[in-house]
């Protein structure tokens, strides 16, 4: 319940506590992933902090390694972060009356969980006042980020202690596919990601991971056009 | 890595810059204005239009020796 600020900060923090057991093996995998990719800990870590977006992280990293040149790194990597633009507009009506500093401060920490957190709770209790929500959001996050960090940065020096050539460029691959394999949960999903990795093949002469961009603009519109057609069918 | 360092930490802070900028767009700068339909659409899609053509490759041409037992354990992931 959203009654007070001190109640909205316990469930917060409360709330955001299972997501530790995503957040903390995902964190250390980076720094695992940054480390055997040749990244001194000083990059991992401003990966980890200024970006604080895993799987956009990762797609960087892995484009790095390729030798993309740096807009298709930034383009590629965006994109994947693009959907945090649907959650920045579906908590606009609830947090945009806060001050500035504190919508930039909650842009910084809106991630995959505290929007699934925040979002459904902010719904629930729409009249809630603005420092209530606010804290909530700000609360969900109270473990999370520092898990985030602290991961990380025993990721990166558990990386340097694995001897050289111990598979750990599998570990990215793997890690991608652990975060594709939930998000397959409706036919146009499906349908998107099968375009992706058909084009991605058959393009894959394209320089400069052109290739992948195009993939990715025409799985984006094969999975929009076929949620349009099974609603079209129902 | 053959990256320089220069180019790494350009990509950091181009990277960190555009996704503060996505998070925070209709939280601080658009005001309370929303998507139009398709658009919302298309955004549903994009970790699913990235990553699997990401990662493709990388399972089926891996650069070390692991060449033949990677499919499998994609499907294994996926299954």
């Amino acid at each position: 319940m959203l009654t007070s600020v001190n109640a909205a900060i316990r469930r917060g923090l409360v709330d955001g506590l299972p997501f530790l057991l995503v957040i903390v093996p995902f964190g250390l995998l980076f720094g695992v992933a940054g480390t055997g990719a040749g990244l001194p800990i000083a990059q991992t870590m401003a990966f980890t902090v200024l970006v604080i977006a895993g799987a956009a992280q990762f797609t960087a990293l892995q484009l790095l390694q390729d030798n993309a040149p740096v807009l298709v790194i930034l383009l590629t990597s965006l994109a994947v972060n693009l959907r945090m633009a649907m959650y920045s507009a579906s908590l606009a009506p609830h947090l945009g009356k806060a001050k500035l500093w504190q919508k930039g401060l909650a842009a910084y920490l809106l991630v995959d969980q505290s929007y699934a957190l925040a979002h459904p709770a902010f719904e629930a209790e729409t009249e809630a006042p603005l420092a209530n929500k606010l804290a909530y959001f700000l609360a969900t996050m109270g473990t999370i980020a520092p898990a985030w960090y602290l991961a990380t940065y025993a990721g990166a020096r558990l990386g340097a202690a694995v001897p050289e050539g111990f598979a750990l460029d599998f570990a990215v691959p793997i890690t991608f596919i652990a975060l594709i394999a939930p998000a397959l949960k409706t036919l146009p999903h499906v349908a998107a990601a099968a375009t992706s990795v058909a084009l991605a093949l058959a393009l894959s002469w394209m320089p400069f991971s052109l290739g992948l961009i195009l993939a990715a603009l025409a799985a984006m519109a094969v999975g929009a056009q076929t949620e349009l057609w099974m609603e079209k069918r129902r | 890595m053959t990256a320089d360092a220069a180019t790494i930490w350009t990509v950091i802070a181009g990277l960190a810059a555009g996704t503060f900028l996505i998070r925070f767009s209709f939280l601080g700068l658009f005001g309370q204005g929303s998507f139009p339909e398709w658009a919302l659409r298309m955004l549903r899609y994009t970790p699913v239009a990235v990553l699997p053509g990401l990662v493709a490759p990388l399972v089926l041409w891996p650069q070390a020796t692991q060449g033949e037992t990677d499919p499998a354990r994609l499907l294994a992931a996926l299954a």
